[in-house]
C-alpha cells in the first residue's frame, strides 16, 4: 500500500496542454478507445482539435437507404460505422445552397463527397465537393467550355490533405473519352487536356473510380485500367488482368488502392465466389501479379455456392490486409482479412442497399479560409513549425498578422505573391485566387480568426 | 575558455552558459549546446544570462540528462554545418548516414528511462522548449499507450474511473469499432 501510493507520486503529472501533445500522436482508434479511461480523459479525447491532429483510417461507408418513405434525408444516403453499429460518426446530409435544387449525391473519394446542383435547367448542373467531417462545402466554377452531360470524378488522397481535383471527361456521342477538364483546388480553375487514350475508350459509368499518387485510375468497358495525372499531362492504358475468366461483365473490374499500391479485385460468380487479388506493379513496371486466391463459399464451411449466393466487393482497408464486402446468404457487410484468411460477418445489411456502399476516411483538414482571402501562390500553416523546413533556399516573408497578410490593398503583399510561381508545402494549407473570390461560398464565418500564421515566398 | 577580444563568431560558439538547477547545482555549457532550448536562446539574446540561468523546475539530475542530450544534438546541427565544405557529396553523405544512425541509436538509449523520468523530461523539455526532446519523449508515452485498453490505461496511470456503468457502456456502445 505504502509502495504503491510512493509511485504514485513519483509520477509527476502534465497539464493539459501537454497530454494533448502526447494524444495527437496516438492513433484515432486509440483515441476512442480511451473515451472510457474516464471523465477528464472523456473530455480529452472527444475534443475535435486533438481529432484534427490524429492519425485517420477507413472509418465506415455510405451507403443507401432501402426505405423510400423515409423523408428526414430525401437523398437516401446513410452512412454506416465500419462496427456496423452505433450513431454514425458523419452526418451524410446534403449541402445546402440557397436558389438551387437539391443536391443529387454522385461520388465519394476518400474523405470529400461530390454532388451535382441545378439551379433552374437539369440541363445545366453545376458541381460541389463537401467535407462531411468538418461540414464545409465549396460550389465550383463552371469551366468555360459547355459539355454535354460529362462523367465528373473526385481526386482526393488523405496522405495529400492541401489538394483536391475534380476530373470531368468530356466524351464525343459514341461515349468515348476525347478530352478532360481537371479543376485542382490550389488554382480554383480549371485546365483542358485532350485525350491520349486510344479511340472509343469509354469508362464506366458508375465504377468506383481510385485516386493516389496524385493520379486518377479507372475501368473501361473494354476491360481495362486507365490512368491520368492531375495535370492532365500523363495518360495510360493497360489491360485488366481478369481476362482469363469467362463471361465477365463491364462492371467486373473492381480496383481499389491500399498501402501505396492498386490492386485489382474479383469474385468469380461460377466458380463458388473464387476471390482473386491482383496487385499492379510500381516503379514503371505496370504488371500485374496474383498476390492471393481464396474460394469464399469454402471458407465459410460450404462445399458449393447456394443459388443466392453473392458477393459484391465494396473496399479495401487502406493501412492493413482487409477487403469489404456485402452480400452472402444473409445480405451482411463482411471483411477478410487476407493474412489470416478469416471473414467476419460486421452487420446485417437490411436497410441498406448491398451497392454501392463507398469506403470513407475522415479529414478534418481546415478548409475555412474564405477563399479569395489568400491570394493565389499564398500559403497559410496552420500546424507544425517542421513545415518551414520545407521552404529551404526560398526566401521568406512572415506575417504573424492575418489582417495585413490578406488585407486586399497591401500591394506589396500581392508583389510578393504575384512573383511566386510555386508553392511547397508539407502540411495542411489552402490557397485560392482573388479573382475567384465571387465563385465560392464556405459555410462557417468568422475566418480571419482562424487563420495564426502566413508565409509567403518565392522559389 | 572564452577568447575575449576577437569578438568574432568562434568566441561567441565558445562562450559558457552557466545552468543552475532547482537544487542548486551548476552545469557549465556551451553556447551551442544551451541554445538548442529556445527559453534560454531568448534568454542569451536579451542579454540576462550573467550569473548563471537558474532554472528552478528542473532538477540536477533532470537537467543532467537534457544537457546530455542538447550536447548530442548540438554537435549533430554542427556536424552538419561544417564538413558540407570539406566533403565531396558522395562522402559527406555517407558520413551523414552513418551520424544519423548513431543519432538515432543515442535516442533509443536515451529514451530507456523510467516512467517518472520521462514525465519530468516532458516537462523539462516543455518548459526549456527544446522541439526536439519534447517531440522524441512525447512520441514514447503515445507509443506506449497506442493499442492499449481502457483498463491498461487506467492500471498504467493509476485512474480513476469517475464514469458510471450506465455511461461507460453508452461510450463503449458508440464506438464499438474501435475495440474490435
Amino acid at each position: 500500500m505504502a509502495r504503491r501510493s510512493r509511485k504514485k507520486q513519483r509520477v509527476p503529472s502534465l497539464s493539459e496542454d501537454l497530454i494533448i501533445e502526447i494524444l495527437s500522436r496516438v492513433p484515432y482508434r486509440s483515441l476512442c478507445r480511451f473515451n472510457c479511461v474516464s471523465r477528464s480523459w472523456l473530455a480529452l479525447c472527444s475534443d475535435p482539435d486533438l481529432r484534427k491532429k490524429s492519425p485517420q483510417t477507413l472509418s465506415g461507408f455510405f451507403c443507401y437507404s432501402r426505405h423510400e418513405d423515409d423523408d428526414t434525408n430525401l437523398h437516401g444516403l446513410r452512412f454506416l460505422n465500419l462496427s456496423g453499429r452505433g450513431r454514425p460518426l458523419v452526418d451524410p446530409s446534403p449541402p445546402f445552397l440557397e436558389g438551387y435544387e437539391a443536391p443529387l449525391f454522385l461520388q465519394c473519394c476518400s474523405s470529400l463527397l461530390l454532388w451535382k446542383v441545378w439551379r433552374s435547367s437539369p440541363f445545366d448542373p453545376e458541381y460541389v465537393v463537401s467535407n462531411p467531417a468538418t461540414q464545409k462545402w465549396i460550389l465550383l466554377p463552371r469551366p468555360e467550355a459547355r459539355h454535354p452531360v460529362p462523367l465528373v470524378r473526385l481526386g482526393f488522397d488523405p496522405a495529400v490533405p492541401s489538394c483536391f481535383y475534380v476530373f470531368m471527361f468530356v466524351t464525343s456521342q459514341y461515349d468515348g473519352v476525347t478530352g478532360v477538364e481537371i479543376y485542382s483546388s490550389e488554382t480554383g480553375g480549371w485546365i483542358f487536356r485532350r485525350s491520349e487514350w486510344e479511340d472509343y475508350t469509354t469508362l464506366i459509368h458508375d465504377t468506383q473510380t481510385v485516386f493516389f499518387n496524385g493520379t486518377l485510375y479507372s475501368t473501361t468497358t473494354d476491360l481495362s485500367l486507365v490512368s491520368i495525372d492531375a495535370e492532365g499531362t500523363t495518360w495510360r492504358k493497360i489491360s485488366m488482368p481478369l481476362n482469363y475468366i469467362l463471361d465477365l461483365n463491364e462492371d467486373d473490374g473492381f480496383i481499389m488502392h491500399s498501402q501505396g499500391r492498386l490492386y485489382a479485385m474479383h469474385i468469380d460468380f461460377h466458380n463458388d465466389n473464387q476471390l482473386s487479388v491482383w496487385a499492379l506493379g510500381t516503379d514503371g513496371n505496370e504488371q500485374w501479379t496474383l498476390e492471393h486466391s481464396v474460394n469464399i463459399t469454402q471458407l465459410l464451411g460450404r462445399q458449393h455456392r447456394s443459388r443466392y449466393e453473392f458477393y459484391i466487393l465494396i473496399a479495401t482497408h487502406p493501412d492493413r490486409n482487409l477487403i469489404f464486402f456485402t452480400g452472402g446468404l444473409h445480405g451482411e457487410l463482411m471483411s477478410y482479412d487476407m493474412d489470416k484468411q478469416e471473414i467476419h460477418a460486421i452487420c446485417t445489411l437490411q436497410e441498406y442497399f448491398m451497392a454501392p456502399c463507398l469506403p470513407y476516411i475522415p479529414c478534418f483538414v481546415d478548409w475555412s479560409l474564405p477563399l479569395g482571402m489568400v491570394t493565389k501562390n499564398a500559403c497559410s500553416f496552420m500546424a507544425s513549425s517542421d513545415n518551414a523546413t520545407t521552404c529551404s533556399a526560398s526566401s521568406c516573408t512572415t506575417s504573424t498578422n492575418p489582417a495585413t497578410a490578406t488585407s486586399p490593398s497591401s500591394s506589396s503583399q500581392r508583389r510578393v505573391c504575384s512573383c511566386a510561381d510555386r508553392v511547397v508545402f508539407a502540411g495542411v494549407s489552402y490557397t485560392r485566387s482573388l479573382s475567384d473570390q465571387w465563385l465560392y461560398k464556405w459555410m462557417g464565418a468568422g475566418l480571419l480568426q482562424e487563420l495564426t500564421l502566413y508565409v509567403f515566398f518565392v522559389i | 575558455m572564452a577568447s575575449a577580444g576577437s569578438g568574432d563568431e568562434k568566441a561567441a560558439a565558445a562562450a559558457m552558459i552557466t545552468l543552475i538547477s532547482s537544487d542548486n547545482e551548476k552545469f557549465e555549457v556551451t553556447e551551442a549546446t544551451a541554445t538548442l532550448s529556445q527559453t534560454i536562446r531568448h534568454m542569451i539574446e536579451d542579454g540576462c544570462t550573467d550569473g548563471g540561468v537558474p532554472l528552478p523546475n528542473v532538477t540536477s539530475k533532470i537537467l543532467a540528462r537534457v544537457i546530455e542530450y542538447c550536447k548530442k544534438h548540438a554537435t549533430a546541427a554542427a556536424g552538419e554545418e561544417g564538413s558540407s565544405s570539406s566533403f565531396s557529396d558522395a562522402a559527406f553523405l555517407e558520413v551523414d548516414r552513418a551520424f544519423l544512425e548513431e543519432l538515432e541509436e543515442f535516442d533509443d538509449a536515451f529514451l530507456e528511462v523510467d516512467r517518472a523520468t520521462l514525465f519530468d523530461l516532458i516537462l523539462a523539455a516543455n518548459y526549456l522548449d527544446i522541439k526536439g526532446l519534447l517531440n522524441l519523449t512525447c512520441q514514447k508515452v503515445a507509443d506506449s499507450v497506442k493499442g492499449k485498453t481502457p483498463e491498461q490505461i487506467r492500471e498504467m496511470y493509476n485512474i480513476v474511473n469517475d464514469l458510471t456503468p450506465e455511461e461507460e457502456a453508452e461510450i463503449r456502445r458508440e464506438t464499438q469499432w474501435a475495440f474490435e
